[in-house]
């Protein structure tokens, strides 16, 4: 196993709202080592967007809070540095792209400052140097032209160039790691495919470790190397890529996988999960995806289930998963 | 069968507005052309699913099967009438018997109408029922798309995602129409409730006997849903015909990569290697000849130049595409 670049204990992130304090991350950890994609998978409002942010303490609110765990990059936590150390940490350790790079980048701002904007931050290199360094980067992210197009504002880029731009962007100073939060949600299938292969890419070539923030199974199984299964701010399952589409071990990421059109027979009903998602403010008690859940016992509603090892890096978070499984019900078939 | 709908050598196109130089230089006014000879048939009980990059003109030409919108050139006929010409009376009478569903199921609403009160309004303008029947007709309409009752006083903004869209679906179905355009109508929602959605639609068409038009980015999707699939690139059906056919055996060059680029849900999946270059360019300025050379792995020197082909029929597929040239009959 290669070295362990980052790791999340016990996350808690809370919402201060009028009518109490509402947790939207309840005890979430896993780890990333150096190389691996790492997918980040749940329906909105799951809380896979928001733990990313909050690796790199962006939390969108002010009225939101990392109220407990420990985020240790390279054995340090992060969760206890001040201001000025948290810059470093997010350009130069930690690089983040967005779903929609039309509103993370300045249009203001040609496409080359805004790359070798950070380069001078954290680097201090000259203006001319920097961007040289941003030609550089606009070539690897394989944007036609580079030289040419330091100089063009984000407005004269299509979709998918504008998210190879916030790639070249977030990778400027050379980080270890990158969030990527749903970087291909906003792009055609086609556009979509170029990307993912360009992140991969940039994997082998830089040794770079990913956190994939996506909704869409079929991302991962083309491009994760392990699965974090997110659902109402809780980790349910946590596998290895393949061991996870092959036999998950909970009846929620069997339901998600199940409900993907493409497979089966054509105009036969799906199987579905019924209802949806609870909201934050009115969660069940024990496992909180029991309510929907076809398989749920009185023991499930009655306490939260801890997130059981039932192999090597493969952990899930339901009680009855042994018993599903001898049924044939969960598991390999 | 019967044909529901035809349409004949569609064109739609938008002029864009000017800037001060151009109409100082006298430039002439830029076109888009959006919808570029269309022709397709839709028969009674058919789903049909348009599919393509963004830019592409299925939503604009949904729109147009509609009479939603002015066309340029070419005939849409709908049960044998002409949609476009049509008085006030008339084209309510269309509205009657073909809807809309709409992508975004927030936008679509108003969002300070109660739910109740946005599918009463339907029957109340078409003068479906008697006043006083409304309520039990609205009760009745919600039920059918599994809206429990006592979401009939919650506004928009009180309701999910997936709510919101039962509610557009309902809207669409209050006046039971023949022909149902969904655009777009299950994207924006997560996995497990865009399955409900679709079995929902599914049930209807079983039920109903509901001609539909889907227009989706998500080919999985279109595979679950539909007969009939036409392609769409640059303005122009390049692959039309059954959907079984066109999934397992792609002819044109883009149906085979767009077909390549969904994301296979293996254990082993990979990325697959053959991947289409660059983006679909702006339909401000298409490419001469076959608008999809400049991206093609098997563009000739006949597809840069000369009219783009006609439509080749093999048995259950049309398509547009020099490479089967030979199999012209």
């Amino acid at each position: 196993m290669t070295a362990k670049v980052l790791e999340v204990e016990d996350l808690v992130v809370t919402i201060h709202t009028a009518s109490g304090v509402l947790t939207a991350i309840d005890g979430v950890s896993f780890e990333l080592h150096e190389g691996e994609v790492l997918g980040l998978v749940g329906e909105s409002g799951s809380g896979k967007t928001l733990t990313g942010r909050a690796i790199l303490r962006l939390l969108p609110s002010r009225r939101m809070a990392i109220q407990r765990g420990a985020i240790r990059l390279n054995g340090e936590d992060i969760t206890k540095f001040d201001e000025t150390r948290m810059r470093r940490v997010r350009g130069r350790s930690v690089g983040m792209i967005f779903q929609n790079p039309t509103s993370h980048l300045d249009p203001v701002m040609t496409v080359g400052s805004q790359i070798a904007e950070s380069i001078r931050f954290y680097e201090g290199l000259p203006r001319k140097e920097s961007l040289v360094r941003a030609a550089e980067l606009l070539r690897q992210v394989d944007i036609p032209d580079p030289a040419v197009r330091l100089s063009s504002f984000p407005h004269e880029f299509s979709g998918g160039m504008r998210q190879r731009v916030m790639i070249a962007a977030a990778l400027a100073c050379r980080p270890k790691i990158l969030i990527a939060d749903e970087p291909t949600t906003a792009l055609d299938v086609t556009v979509q495919a170029q990307i993912l292969r360009l992140l991969l890419g940039l994997r082998e070539r830089r040794g770079l470790s990913i956190i994939l923030v996506t909704h869409d199974l079929g991302v991962v199984a083309q491009t994760c190397d392990t699965v974090a299964v997110m659902y109402a701010g809780r980790l349910l399952e946590r596998a290895p890529k393949r061991n996870l589409l092959r036999g998950t071990l909970h009846p929620y990421t069997m339901g998600l996988i199940a409900s993907q059109p493409g497979k089966g027979k054509p105009r036969e009903e799906l199987p579905s999960i019924f209802g949806q998602q609870p909201s934050l403010s009115d969660l069940p008690e024990g496992c909180r995806f029991h309510p929907r859940c076809d398989y749920s016992e009185a023991q499930c509603r009655a306490a939260v289930p801890p997130l059981e090892e039932v192999d090597v890096n493969h952990q899930t978070a339901c009680r009855r998963w042994r018993e599903l499984a001898k049924q044939k019900i969960l598991g390999a078939a | 069968m019967s044909a529901l709908l035809e349409i004949e050598n569609l064109h739609v196109q938008f002029r864009l507005p000017q800037g001060l130089t151009e109409l100082v230089t006298r430039k002439p006014r830029r076109i888009v052309k959006a919808v570029n000879d269309v022709s397709l048939t839709l028969k009674q009980g058919e789903t049909l699913g348009l599919v393509g990059e963004s830019g592409c003109g299925k939503t604009t030409l949904s729109r147009a099967m509609l009479g939603l919108i002015e066309i340029a050139a070419g005939r849409v006929r709908f049960d044998g009438d002409d949609v476009f010409n049509r008085r006030r009376t008339e084209q309510l009478a269309l509205r009657r018997r073909a809807q809309m569903v709409f992508q975004d199921p927030y936008a679509s609403l108003n969002p300070k109408l109660t739910v109740g009160q946005t599918l009463a309004e339907v029957f109340k303008v078409h003068r479906l029922c008697p006043l006083h029947q409304v309520p039990t007709r609205v009760a009745e309409l919600m039920e059918r798309v599994g809206l429990s009752p006592e979401l009939e006083d919650r506004r928009p903004g009180e309701l999910s995602g997936g709510q919101c869209q039962r509610v557009g679906i309902a809207r669409a179905l209050a006046v039971n129409p023949e022909l149902l355009v969904a655009d777009e109508s299950v994207s924006a929602l997560d996995v497990s409730i865009q399955a409900q959605i679709l079995n929902l639609f599914l049930k209807l068409q079983q039920e109903m006997g509901l001609t539909m038009v889907f227009i989706a980015h998500d080919l999985g999707v279109v595979w679950h849903l539909c007969q009939t699939i036409a392609v769409m690139y640059l303005g122009r059906i390049v692959e039309i015909g059954d959907a079984e056919a066109i999934f397992r055996t792609p002819k044109h060059p883009y149906t085979q990569a767009l077909i390549g680029a969904i994301p296979q849900m293996q254990a082993d999946a990979a990325l697959n290697a053959n991947l289409l270059a660059g983006e679909p360019p702006s339909p401000l300025y298409l490419p001469s000849g076959c608008a999809f050379h400049p991206r093609c792995p098997h563009a000739m020197e006949v597809c840069r130049s000369g009219a783009p082909p006609v439509s080749h029929n093999t048995r259950l597929v049309k398509v547009s595409c020099h490479l089967y040239d030979k199999e012209k009959r």
